[in-house]
Protein backbone atom coordinates (compact mmCIF):
# COMPACT_ATOMS: atom_id res chain seq x y z
CA UNK A 1 0.00 0.00 0.00
CA UNK A 2 2.96 2.54 0.93
CA UNK A 3 4.52 1.28 -2.47
CA UNK A 4 1.32 2.28 -4.45
CA UNK A 5 0.53 5.52 -2.56
CA UNK A 6 4.12 6.66 -2.40
CA UNK A 7 4.26 5.96 -5.76
CA UNK A 8 2.36 7.39 -7.41
CA UNK A 9 2.71 11.08 -5.23
CA UNK A 10 6.34 10.70 -6.18
CA UNK A 11 5.37 10.45 -9.97
CA UNK A 12 2.48 12.80 -10.10
CA UNK A 13 4.84 15.73 -8.41
CA UNK A 14 7.43 15.01 -10.80
CA UNK A 15 4.96 15.24 -13.67
CA UNK A 16 3.77 18.18 -12.25
CA UNK A 17 7.07 19.50 -11.71
CA UNK A 18 7.96 19.01 -15.57
CA UNK A 19 4.83 19.82 -16.93
CA UNK A 20 4.99 23.30 -14.68
CA UNK A 21 8.66 23.95 -16.14
CA UNK A 22 7.14 23.30 -19.34
CA UNK A 23 4.21 25.64 -19.21
CA UNK A 24 6.23 28.29 -18.06
CA UNK A 25 8.76 27.84 -20.84
CA UNK A 26 5.93 28.04 -23.61
CA UNK A 27 3.78 30.91 -21.68
CA UNK A 28 5.84 34.16 -22.81
CA UNK A 29 4.41 33.13 -26.71
CA UNK A 30 1.36 32.64 -25.58
CA UNK A 31 1.34 35.53 -23.15
CA UNK A 32 0.36 38.13 -26.28
CA UNK A 33 -2.80 35.99 -27.16
CA UNK A 34 -4.13 35.98 -24.16
CA UNK A 35 -4.37 39.79 -23.51
CA UNK A 36 -5.48 40.41 -27.02
CA UNK A 37 -8.75 38.36 -26.69
CA UNK A 38 -11.47 39.18 -24.36
CA UNK A 39 -10.71 39.84 -20.99
CA UNK A 40 -13.53 37.57 -19.39
CA UNK A 41 -12.46 34.58 -21.85
CA UNK A 42 -8.52 35.65 -21.47
CA UNK A 43 -8.71 35.11 -17.78
CA UNK A 44 -10.55 31.41 -17.80
CA UNK A 45 -8.54 30.63 -20.61
CA UNK A 46 -5.44 31.40 -18.62
CA UNK A 47 -7.03 29.68 -15.62
CA UNK A 48 -7.89 26.80 -17.74
CA UNK A 49 -4.28 26.24 -19.20
CA UNK A 50 -2.36 26.69 -15.58
CA UNK A 51 -4.56 23.69 -14.54
CA UNK A 52 -3.12 22.23 -17.20
CA UNK A 53 0.26 20.98 -15.58
CA UNK A 54 -1.91 19.77 -12.07
CA UNK A 55 -5.04 18.17 -13.74
CA UNK A 56 -2.88 16.82 -16.22
CA UNK A 57 -0.48 15.13 -14.15
CA UNK A 58 -3.49 13.74 -11.93
CA UNK A 59 -4.75 12.47 -15.35
CA UNK A 60 -1.40 11.19 -16.83
CA UNK A 61 -0.64 9.78 -13.01
CA UNK A 62 -3.91 7.95 -12.53
CA UNK A 63 -3.66 6.53 -15.97
CA UNK A 64 -0.13 5.00 -15.22
CA UNK A 65 -1.32 3.57 -12.39
CA UNK A 66 -4.44 1.74 -14.52
CA UNK A 67 -2.55 -1.42 -14.92
CA UNK A 68 -5.67 -2.83 -17.62
CA UNK A 69 -5.27 0.23 -19.82
CA UNK A 70 -1.58 -0.46 -20.10
CA UNK A 71 -2.27 -2.68 -23.51
CA UNK A 72 -4.32 0.62 -24.88
CA UNK A 73 -1.92 3.74 -24.09
CA UNK A 74 1.14 2.20 -22.89
CA UNK A 75 3.38 0.02 -26.19
CA UNK A 76 3.86 -3.50 -25.27
CA UNK A 77 6.90 -4.14 -23.40
CA UNK A 78 7.77 -6.70 -20.44
CA UNK A 79 9.97 -6.33 -17.05
CA UNK A 80 10.62 -10.59 -16.51
CA UNK A 81 6.51 -11.67 -16.29
CA UNK A 82 4.97 -10.03 -19.08
CA UNK A 83 1.91 -9.34 -17.01
CA UNK A 84 -0.08 -5.85 -16.59
CA UNK A 85 1.95 -3.48 -14.50
CA UNK A 86 2.61 -0.18 -13.10
CA UNK A 87 5.36 2.02 -12.74
CA UNK A 88 5.69 0.97 -8.70
CA UNK A 89 8.47 1.92 -6.24
CA UNK A 90 9.99 -0.72 -4.03
CA UNK A 91 12.14 1.42 -2.04
CA UNK A 92 10.17 1.99 1.06
CA UNK A 93 12.11 4.69 2.14
CA UNK A 94 11.44 6.17 -1.79
CA UNK A 95 7.56 5.67 -1.41
CA UNK A 96 7.37 7.33 2.00
CA UNK A 97 9.44 10.31 0.76
CA UNK A 98 6.98 10.48 -1.89
CA UNK A 99 4.33 10.08 0.46
CA UNK A 100 5.52 12.81 2.66
CA UNK A 101 6.14 14.92 0.05
CA UNK A 102 2.56 15.07 -1.23
CA UNK A 103 1.67 15.71 2.27
CA UNK A 104 4.01 18.41 3.01
CA UNK A 105 2.57 20.45 -0.37
CA UNK A 106 -1.32 19.62 0.85
CA UNK A 107 -0.77 20.96 4.45
CA UNK A 108 1.00 24.02 3.56
CA UNK A 109 -1.36 25.06 1.45
CA UNK A 110 -4.31 24.72 3.88
CA UNK A 111 -1.77 26.41 6.81
CA UNK A 112 -1.30 29.12 3.98
CA UNK A 113 -4.49 29.46 2.78
CA UNK A 114 -6.29 29.32 6.67
CA UNK A 115 -3.61 31.99 7.73
CA UNK A 116 -4.83 34.37 4.93
CA UNK A 117 -8.53 33.55 5.61
CA UNK A 118 -8.39 33.42 9.12
CA UNK A 119 -6.41 37.17 9.18
CA UNK A 120 -9.15 38.47 6.51
CA UNK A 121 -12.28 37.65 8.70
CA UNK A 122 -10.70 38.87 11.99
CA UNK A 123 -10.18 42.34 9.31
CA UNK A 124 -13.89 41.99 8.18
CA UNK A 125 -15.45 41.57 11.93
CA UNK A 126 -13.18 44.99 12.92
CA UNK A 127 -13.92 46.85 10.15
CA UNK A 128 -17.27 46.04 10.38
CA UNK A 129 -17.82 47.55 14.42
CA UNK A 130 -16.46 50.31 13.04
CA UNK A 131 -18.14 51.50 9.69
CA UNK A 132 -21.81 52.15 8.94
CA UNK A 133 -23.79 50.28 6.13
CA UNK A 134 -24.69 52.41 2.98
CA UNK A 135 -26.30 51.52 -0.15
CA UNK A 136 -24.47 48.75 -1.30
CA UNK A 137 -20.94 49.21 0.38
CA UNK A 138 -19.60 50.09 3.81
CA UNK A 139 -18.61 53.66 4.45
CA UNK A 140 -15.51 54.14 6.33
CA UNK A 141 -15.31 57.27 8.51
CA UNK A 142 -11.87 58.51 7.46
CA UNK A 143 -9.21 61.04 6.16
CA UNK A 144 -7.53 58.33 4.47
CA UNK A 145 -8.84 57.98 0.76
CA UNK A 146 -9.17 54.23 -0.09
CA UNK A 147 -11.81 51.88 -1.96
CA UNK A 148 -11.44 47.83 -1.69
CA UNK A 149 -13.18 44.71 -1.28
CA UNK A 150 -12.59 42.07 1.87
CA UNK A 151 -14.36 38.55 2.11
CA UNK A 152 -13.93 35.50 0.31
CA UNK A 153 -17.54 33.91 -0.41
CA UNK A 154 -19.46 37.34 0.66
CA UNK A 155 -17.00 40.36 -0.46
CA UNK A 156 -18.37 43.54 0.93
CA UNK A 157 -17.15 46.85 -0.93
CA UNK A 158 -15.27 49.35 1.73
CA UNK A 159 -15.13 53.28 0.54
CA UNK A 160 -13.71 55.72 2.68
CA UNK A 161 -15.25 59.15 3.58
CA UNK A 162 -12.30 60.95 2.10
CA UNK A 163 -12.94 59.32 -1.10
CA UNK A 164 -16.67 59.79 -1.35
CA UNK A 165 -15.97 63.09 -0.98
CA UNK A 166 -14.36 63.57 -3.94
CA UNK A 167 -15.44 61.56 -5.91
CA UNK A 168 -18.98 61.81 -8.11
CA UNK A 169 -22.15 59.60 -8.12
CA UNK A 170 -20.98 58.19 -11.62
CA UNK A 171 -17.94 56.90 -10.03
CA UNK A 172 -19.62 54.87 -7.13
CA UNK A 173 -21.97 53.75 -9.62
CA UNK A 174 -19.14 52.19 -11.45
CA UNK A 175 -16.74 51.20 -8.59
CA UNK A 176 -19.77 49.09 -7.51
CA UNK A 177 -20.89 47.63 -10.68
CA UNK A 178 -17.06 46.68 -10.99
CA UNK A 179 -16.99 45.08 -7.60
CA UNK A 180 -20.06 43.42 -8.31
CA UNK A 181 -18.83 41.35 -11.19
CA UNK A 182 -15.87 40.66 -9.14
CA UNK A 183 -18.16 38.85 -6.56
CA UNK A 184 -20.03 36.90 -9.31
CA UNK A 185 -17.37 36.06 -11.46
CA UNK A 186 -15.60 34.32 -8.30
CA UNK A 187 -12.18 36.26 -9.10
CA UNK A 188 -11.04 35.67 -5.51
CA UNK A 189 -11.47 31.66 -6.07
CA UNK A 190 -9.62 32.14 -9.62
CA UNK A 191 -6.82 34.19 -8.42
CA UNK A 192 -6.40 31.32 -5.26
CA UNK A 193 -6.47 28.51 -7.62
CA UNK A 194 -3.84 30.13 -10.20
CA UNK A 195 -1.68 30.95 -7.12
CA UNK A 196 -2.09 27.01 -6.27
CA UNK A 197 -1.32 25.94 -9.76
CA UNK A 198 1.75 28.13 -10.29
CA UNK A 199 3.34 26.75 -7.00
CA UNK A 200 5.75 24.54 -9.17
CA UNK A 201 7.12 27.48 -10.99
CA UNK A 202 9.68 29.68 -9.81
CA UNK A 203 9.35 32.91 -8.38
CA UNK A 204 9.74 35.25 -11.03
CA UNK A 205 7.60 33.16 -12.95
CA UNK A 206 4.71 33.14 -10.61
CA UNK A 207 4.79 36.66 -10.03
CA UNK A 208 4.04 36.78 -13.74
CA UNK A 209 1.49 34.60 -14.22
CA UNK A 210 -0.19 36.23 -11.00
CA UNK A 211 -0.14 39.87 -12.69
CA UNK A 212 -1.67 38.83 -16.22
CA UNK A 213 -4.56 36.76 -13.96
CA UNK A 214 -5.47 40.12 -11.71
CA UNK A 215 -5.05 42.49 -14.93
CA UNK A 216 -7.22 40.29 -17.01
CA UNK A 217 -10.27 39.69 -13.82
CA UNK A 218 -9.52 44.07 -13.13
CA UNK A 219 -10.22 44.19 -17.33
CA UNK A 220 -13.30 41.59 -16.81
CA UNK A 221 -14.94 43.49 -14.46
CA UNK A 222 -14.13 47.13 -15.85
CA UNK A 223 -15.78 45.67 -19.19
CA UNK A 224 -19.33 44.82 -17.24
CA UNK A 225 -18.78 48.03 -15.75
CA UNK A 226 -18.92 49.29 -19.29
CA UNK A 227 -22.16 47.22 -20.26
CA UNK A 228 -23.86 50.06 -17.67
CA UNK A 229 -21.71 53.21 -18.04
CA UNK A 230 -20.16 53.89 -21.04
CA UNK A 231 -16.31 52.58 -21.73
CA UNK A 232 -14.96 56.13 -21.27
CA UNK A 233 -16.85 56.69 -18.01
CA UNK A 234 -15.40 53.96 -16.46
CA UNK A 235 -11.86 54.74 -17.73
CA UNK A 236 -12.44 58.24 -16.12
CA UNK A 237 -13.37 57.04 -13.31
CA UNK A 238 -9.92 54.88 -13.15
CA UNK A 239 -7.74 57.69 -13.76
CA UNK A 240 -9.52 60.00 -11.25
CA UNK A 241 -9.70 57.87 -8.22
CA UNK A 242 -6.21 56.60 -9.18
CA UNK A 243 -5.45 60.23 -8.64
CA UNK A 244 -6.99 60.53 -5.66
CA UNK A 245 -4.98 57.77 -4.01
CA UNK A 246 -1.73 59.13 -6.13
CA UNK A 247 -2.47 62.07 -4.01
CA UNK A 248 -2.04 60.63 -0.83
CA UNK A 249 0.96 57.90 -1.88
CA UNK A 250 3.32 60.31 -0.19
CA UNK A 251 1.54 59.07 2.93
CA UNK A 252 2.27 55.82 2.08
CA UNK A 253 5.22 55.88 0.22
CA UNK A 254 7.10 53.29 1.29
CA UNK A 255 4.21 51.28 0.51
CA UNK A 256 3.72 51.90 -2.83
CA UNK A 257 7.45 51.78 -4.04
CA UNK A 258 6.95 48.23 -5.69
CA UNK A 259 4.09 48.66 -7.61
CA UNK A 260 3.44 47.83 -10.73
CA UNK A 261 2.71 51.08 -12.84
CA UNK A 262 1.09 49.26 -16.00
CA UNK A 263 -1.88 48.00 -14.26
CA UNK A 264 -3.88 51.38 -14.71
CA UNK A 265 -2.50 52.44 -17.83
CA UNK A 266 -3.73 48.51 -19.73
CA UNK A 267 -6.85 49.13 -18.14
CA UNK A 268 -7.12 52.34 -19.54
CA UNK A 269 -6.58 51.36 -23.16
CA UNK A 270 -8.48 48.25 -23.24
CA UNK A 271 -11.57 49.91 -22.58
CA UNK A 272 -11.09 52.73 -25.08
CA UNK A 273 -10.31 49.84 -27.60
CA UNK A 274 -13.13 47.42 -25.89
CA UNK A 275 -14.28 46.78 -29.39
CA UNK A 276 -11.31 45.03 -30.44
CA UNK A 277 -11.04 42.42 -27.46
CA UNK A 278 -13.43 39.54 -29.14
CA UNK A 279 -13.80 36.28 -27.84
CA UNK A 280 -12.73 33.03 -29.37
CA UNK A 281 -15.15 31.48 -31.24
CA UNK A 282 -16.35 28.04 -30.28
CA UNK A 283 -15.06 26.11 -33.01
CA UNK A 284 -11.66 27.57 -32.12
CA UNK A 285 -11.75 26.47 -28.19
CA UNK A 286 -12.82 22.84 -29.46
CA UNK A 287 -9.63 22.46 -31.59
CA UNK A 288 -7.79 23.69 -28.57
CA UNK A 289 -9.45 20.49 -26.67
CA UNK A 290 -9.13 18.46 -29.04
CA UNK A 291 -5.37 18.94 -29.35
CA UNK A 292 -4.98 18.57 -25.75
CA UNK A 293 -6.02 15.73 -25.68
CA UNK A 294 -4.38 13.92 -28.50
CA UNK A 295 -1.19 15.67 -26.74
CA UNK A 296 -2.28 13.88 -23.77
CA UNK A 297 -2.92 10.87 -25.76
CA UNK A 298 0.59 10.99 -27.11
CA UNK A 299 1.98 11.56 -24.17
CA UNK A 300 1.36 8.32 -21.86
CA UNK A 301 3.52 6.16 -23.43
CA UNK A 302 6.81 8.02 -23.53
CA UNK A 303 5.79 9.10 -19.59
CA UNK A 304 5.16 5.70 -18.28
CA UNK A 305 8.64 4.27 -20.09
CA UNK A 306 10.40 7.70 -18.68
CA UNK A 307 8.77 7.46 -14.92
CA UNK A 308 10.00 3.65 -15.08
CA UNK A 309 13.19 5.06 -15.58
CA UNK A 310 13.31 7.98 -13.43
CA UNK A 311 12.28 4.82 -10.36
CA UNK A 312 15.23 2.35 -11.61
CA UNK A 313 17.57 5.49 -11.60
CA UNK A 314 16.26 6.85 -8.08
CA UNK A 315 16.38 3.58 -6.84
CA UNK A 316 19.77 2.67 -7.69
CA UNK A 317 21.36 6.08 -6.42
CA UNK A 318 19.00 5.51 -3.12
CA UNK A 319 21.14 1.80 -2.78
CA UNK B 1 1.06 50.61 18.29
CA UNK B 2 -0.76 47.59 17.16
CA UNK B 3 -4.17 47.90 15.03
CA UNK B 4 -4.73 43.96 15.70
CA UNK B 5 -7.66 45.15 18.61
CA UNK B 6 -10.30 41.73 19.21
CA UNK B 7 -14.04 42.16 19.38
CA UNK B 8 -14.20 42.85 22.62
CA UNK B 9 -11.62 45.48 22.66
CA UNK B 10 -13.44 47.56 19.98
CA UNK B 11 -16.55 47.14 21.85
CA UNK B 12 -14.85 48.58 24.99
CA UNK B 13 -13.42 51.26 22.38
CA UNK B 14 -16.54 51.90 21.24
CA UNK B 15 -18.24 52.91 24.69
CA UNK B 16 -15.54 54.68 25.46
CA UNK B 17 -15.92 56.76 22.68
CA UNK B 18 -19.33 57.56 23.67
CA UNK B 19 -18.47 58.28 27.05
CA UNK B 20 -15.28 58.63 28.95
CA UNK B 21 -14.33 58.11 32.56
CA UNK B 22 -16.00 55.04 33.43
CA UNK B 23 -14.66 52.08 35.48
CA UNK B 24 -15.10 48.32 34.72
CA UNK B 25 -18.31 47.71 36.38
CA UNK B 26 -20.23 50.88 34.86
CA UNK B 27 -18.57 49.81 31.52
CA UNK B 28 -20.25 46.30 31.62
CA UNK B 29 -23.33 48.19 31.75
CA UNK B 30 -22.67 50.24 28.62
CA UNK B 31 -21.94 47.41 26.50
CA UNK B 32 -24.74 45.88 24.59
CA UNK B 33 -25.24 42.88 23.07
CA UNK B 34 -27.11 39.35 23.46
CA UNK B 35 -24.01 37.75 25.58
CA UNK B 36 -22.53 40.74 27.63
CA UNK B 37 -19.25 39.64 28.78
CA UNK B 38 -18.30 39.09 32.50
CA UNK B 39 -17.05 41.85 34.84
CA UNK B 40 -13.11 40.24 35.07
CA UNK B 41 -13.86 39.66 31.47
CA UNK B 42 -14.65 43.34 30.67
CA UNK B 43 -11.29 44.45 33.29
CA UNK B 44 -9.30 42.16 31.12
CA UNK B 45 -10.06 43.47 27.96
CA UNK B 46 -9.66 47.16 29.63
CA UNK B 47 -6.11 46.37 30.77
CA UNK B 48 -4.84 44.84 27.53
CA UNK B 49 -6.10 48.02 25.83
CA UNK B 50 -4.27 50.26 29.00
CA UNK B 51 -1.23 48.17 27.64
CA UNK B 52 -1.55 48.65 24.40
CA UNK B 53 -2.04 52.42 24.89
CA UNK B 54 -5.21 52.66 23.64
CA UNK B 55 -6.26 53.84 27.37
CA UNK B 56 -5.44 55.67 30.16
CA UNK B 57 -6.92 55.42 33.88
CA UNK B 58 -6.98 57.66 36.86
CA UNK B 59 -7.39 56.02 40.07
CA UNK B 60 -10.56 56.75 41.52
CA UNK B 61 -10.99 55.20 45.32
CA UNK B 62 -10.95 51.53 45.04
CA UNK B 63 -11.12 51.61 41.47
CA UNK B 64 -9.83 52.74 38.34
CA UNK B 65 -11.77 54.63 35.22
CA UNK B 66 -10.88 54.55 31.78
CA UNK B 67 -10.99 56.88 29.33
CA UNK B 68 -9.81 56.93 25.65
CA UNK B 69 -6.13 58.01 24.06
CA UNK B 70 -7.28 57.16 20.64
CA UNK B 71 -9.89 58.69 18.33
CA UNK B 72 -12.32 56.75 16.52
CA UNK B 73 -10.72 58.50 13.34
CA UNK B 74 -7.50 57.82 14.17
CA UNK B 75 -7.94 54.09 14.62
CA UNK B 76 -9.96 53.61 11.66
CA UNK B 77 -6.95 55.62 9.65
CA UNK B 78 -4.25 53.04 11.13
CA UNK B 79 -6.75 50.14 10.23
CA UNK B 80 -6.65 51.90 6.61
CA UNK B 81 -2.41 51.79 6.43
CA UNK B 82 -2.65 48.26 7.95
CA UNK B 83 -5.30 47.42 4.68
CA UNK B 84 -3.17 49.35 1.99
CA UNK B 85 0.02 47.80 3.66
CA UNK B 86 -1.86 44.30 3.16
CA UNK B 87 -2.48 45.18 -0.88
CA UNK B 88 0.70 45.97 -1.73
CA UNK B 89 2.19 42.89 -0.01
CA UNK B 90 -0.10 40.96 -2.04
CA UNK B 91 -0.08 38.24 0.54
CA UNK B 92 -4.18 38.28 0.75
CA UNK B 93 -4.75 39.25 -3.05
CA UNK B 94 -7.22 36.31 -2.77
CA UNK B 95 -9.56 37.89 0.08
CA UNK B 96 -8.59 41.73 0.03
CA UNK B 97 -8.42 43.54 -3.47
CA UNK B 98 -8.23 47.42 -4.15
CA UNK B 99 -10.40 48.93 -6.91
CA UNK B 100 -7.25 50.49 -8.64
CA UNK B 101 -3.48 49.55 -7.70
CA UNK B 102 -1.65 53.35 -6.99
CA UNK B 103 2.08 52.74 -8.66
CA UNK B 104 4.88 54.73 -7.29
CA UNK B 105 6.45 55.51 -10.46
CA UNK B 106 2.76 56.42 -11.95
CA UNK B 107 3.39 60.31 -12.01
CA UNK B 108 1.56 63.44 -12.58
CA UNK B 109 2.61 63.46 -16.04
CA UNK B 110 1.48 59.86 -16.81
CA UNK B 111 -2.55 60.51 -15.61
CA UNK B 112 -2.71 63.93 -17.30
CA UNK B 113 -1.57 61.46 -20.32
CA UNK B 114 -4.27 59.37 -19.79
CA UNK B 115 -6.74 61.97 -19.73
CA UNK B 116 -5.66 63.37 -22.79
CA UNK B 117 -5.85 60.01 -24.15
CA UNK B 118 -9.49 59.53 -22.99
CA UNK B 119 -10.17 63.16 -24.09
CA UNK B 120 -8.81 62.61 -27.58
CA UNK B 121 -11.14 59.40 -27.57
CA UNK B 122 -14.33 61.48 -26.72
CA UNK B 123 -13.50 64.02 -29.42
CA UNK B 124 -12.89 61.61 -31.85
CA UNK B 125 -16.62 59.62 -31.18
CA UNK B 126 -17.95 63.26 -31.11
CA UNK B 127 -18.92 63.51 -27.60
Amino acid sequence: MLSLAGSFSLVWLLIWLVLSCLFGLIYPLLRNGFRRIHPGQGSVLLLYFWSGPVILSLVTTLLLFIAPLEGVVVSDHCHGDCGDHVPLINSPWLAGTGLALLVIVVVALAIHFSAALFRGIKMRRRLKMLTTPDKGFQRVNTGVAAVFTLGWWRPEVYVSSALLSHCQEQDLSVILAHEKAHLMRRDNLALLLVRVFTLMLPRRWQSDVLADMHLLCEQACDFVSARRHKPVQVAETLVRIGRLLKSQSSRYEALTSHFDGSDLELRVQALLDISQRKRLANWQLGMLLGLTAILLYCALSPLHHGVEWLIELLETYGS
Amino acid sequence: MPTNLGELELQVMQVLWQQSHLDAKKFREGLQGVRVPSLSTVQSALERLHRKDYVARLKQGHAFTYHATVSRGNLLGRMMGEVIQLLHDGKMETILSSFVQVASDMDEVSLDRLEQLIQRHKNQDGE
